[in-house]
């Protein structure tokens, strides 16, 4: 479960964009952020995530208070073995093929990379973008590309997972394929499952909505 | 909150990953290796020449004696004892000690033609520089220099002489002997056992280098003990030992200055390189610190991927200033040289990519991640 309570932050001083936020984002439920833009909902994301840290208030991931107690070195290891991120364009490195793509959050979370190269292999399968594990991103489609930066946040286990407008660039289709896929987390999993999105069709597929 | 276990496994995996990282990006690890390559090449092809030639300088100047000490009893007063040669060459800093006595001309017996050489009674053991055939140091036997066989005109080491204007027993020559400097004098000469209380004339020392003999010098003086010290002179190279010093400080300020010329050059190259790199990669390093890396990662992503990526460019590039050295010499630079030029420019590329490393890492990743 991931909580925060008395939540404040801006990008400018005396400007918050997010003030005094308390909520409970709870495990095994889908949950949306919604709103106009610049409202907050992405810099939400990037809070809980522990990308930025709050002016005020505090953010419980489990029994763990990160915000503002954790140096960057406790934060970025909470980041990579508890929390997965998928963007709105897939966030792919060019340079790498796509398994390799995949296995990358692994190396920070301390997982062996032969272990993961196993699981990443079983995870574009189920996904349907086994037979590209050794394209380079430019090689796939826009969808088989969040389809593969849903597998690599899902490939340590994450208890959250932190979706940024991640059906924002796909046809129809695809972003079922990713809804699906995070509802899955989820209810099957037992993940929080956090999407900053405007979709109408998402939020209505999500458990709880957060309006900001 | 992370085991220890999967805190090595992580930074093993960020090494690895670093090394991934220069192959998948061949231009700037090419770019990076060709600076380094040319820094190793250029400090080798034109340092390691001036280290070749300081050494082979250095060499020609301690042919010519300058860790050489001579003490001669001028006047045949001093009646320095044979003892005073043991003595000498147990100190420290002396590589060997010989004795010599008083010259006398000897002439070869039964033979037309032969002419005389001198003979001189030696104190002390051969030094390992001289040549010779097996010898027992018998009384009444010699070993003769390579031109007083010639001179005598004995077709092998072995023959009889005897004292000019003597009519004395005769010696055996029973072998022969071939020097080099200092003691090439005995090239054209006899060895001989010294008679009972004979008196050192002249003693040569050799210290181990040119830098001790002053003071070794000092140390010979107070060891002589002769009867007239007024006939005693100590004789060093000083003036030779100036110079060694000057060409030592001179060549090597020279490859100082050009090794720091070329290194600061290296590490300004590559730390442009490195930071055009980084700035061209900043989406990647802030979707990797979204996916777990800490700042210290990515300080290793850079640094680890610059630092192999010029171990291979100095090891390339220093084949190729060793192939230069051996054109132009004749004689490859010497390995611990090479290798320490390879740890610098590697150390220099490592310095390089630290201060990119660090405005990678501490870069805002929640800006990069916003641009689109």
């Amino acid at each position: 479960m991931v909580s925060v309570r008395g939540l404040t932050f801006g990008y400018r001083p005396d400007e918050p964009i997010i003030d005094g936020l308390d909520h409970d984002f709870e495990a095994g439920m889908l949950s949306a952020v919604t709103g106009a833009s610049g409202r907050g909902k992405s810099t939400l994301l990037y809070l809980i995530g522990l990308l930025l840290t709050p002016w005020r208030g505090r953010i419980d991931i489990g029994d763990v208070e990160a915000a503002s107690t954790l140096g960057d070195g406790r934060r970025a290891a909470l980041r990579a073995s508890h929390i997965g991120f998928v963007f709105q364009d897939a966030m792919l490195d060019p340079s790498r093929n796509v398994i390799d793509n995949v296995v990358e959050g692994a190396i920070y979370a301390g997982v062996p990379r032969e272990r993961a190269m196993v699981e990443a292999a079983i995870l574009l399968d189920r996904f349907g973008v086994g037979l590209r594990r050794n394209h380079r991103p430019g090689e796939v489609s826009g969808g088989q590309a969040q389809r593969v930066a849903l597998c690599r946040a899902l490939l340590n286990h994450p208890d959250v997972i932190l979706a940024d407008e991640p059906t924002g660039n796909l046809d129809s289709a695809s972003a079922d394929v990713v809804v699906g896929a995070l509802q899955r987390a989820a209810h099957e999993g037992g993940a929080t499952v956090i999407i900053a999105t405007h979709d109408s069709r998402v939020v209505a597929l999500c458990d709880r909505v957060v309006q900001l | 909150m992370r085991p220890g276990g999967a805190a090595v496994r992580r930074a093993l995996g960020v090494i690895g990953e670093s090394l991934r990282i220069a192959v998948a990006q061949p231009v700037a690890s090419a770019v990076t290796a060709i600076i380094v390559a040319a820094v190793c090449g250029v400090i080798i092809s034109t340092t390691g020449q001036t280290v070749a030639i300081e050494r082979d300088v250095l060499r020609r100047i301690d042919d010519a004696g300058t860790r050489t000490v001579l003490v001669e009893d001028t006047q045949g007063r001093a009646a320095l004892e044979a003892a005073v040669v043991d003595r000498i060459a147990a100190l420290g800093d002396v590589e060997w000690a010989l004795g010599f006595g008083l010259a006398i001309d000897v002439r070869p017996m039964g033979l037309e033609g032969g002419t005389p050489v001198a003979m001189r009674a030696v104190f002390g053991s051969l030094p390992g520089s001289v040549t010779a055939t097996p010898w027992t140091a018998r009384p009444g036997t010699a070993l003769a220099g390579r031109d007083a066989l010639r001179s005598l005109g004995f077709a092998t080491a072995a023959g009889p002489v005897r004292p000019v204007g003597s009519e004395s027993a005769d010696i055996g020559v029973v072998g022969w002997l071939r020097t080099e400097p200092p003691l090439e004098s005995l090239n054209r000469t006899l060895v001989t056992v010294p008679a009972e209380g004979e008196a050192v004339i002249r003693l040569v020392v050799l210290a181990e280098s040119a830098d001790v003999v002053p003071q070794l010098a000092s140390s010979i003086r107070s060891l002589l003990d002769p009867v007239d010290p007024a006939s005693v002179a100590v004789q060093t190279s000083d003036a030779l030992v100036q110079v060694r010093a000057a060409v030592r400080g001179e060549l090597g300020t020279f490859g100082r200055n050009l090794v720091t010329i070329v290194l600061g050059a290296g590490l300004i190259l590559t730390a442009l390189n490195v930071f055009g790199s980084v700035t061209a990669r900043r989406r990647d390093f802030g979707r990797r610190r979204a996916l777990g890396a800490s700042r210290l990662d990515i300080v290793m992503l850079v640094t680890v991927q610059t630092v192999a990526v010029a171990v291979a460019g100095g090891v390339a590039g220093s084949v190729v200033g060793m192939m230069v050295v051996t054109r132009a010499l004749g004689a490859a630079p010497e390995l611990d040289f090479v290798a320490a030029v390879i740890t610098l420019a590697v150390l220099a590329a490592g310095i390089a990519a630290l201060f990119p490393a660090l405005l990678a890492a501490y870069r805002d990743p929640v800006r990069i991640l916003r641009v689109p």
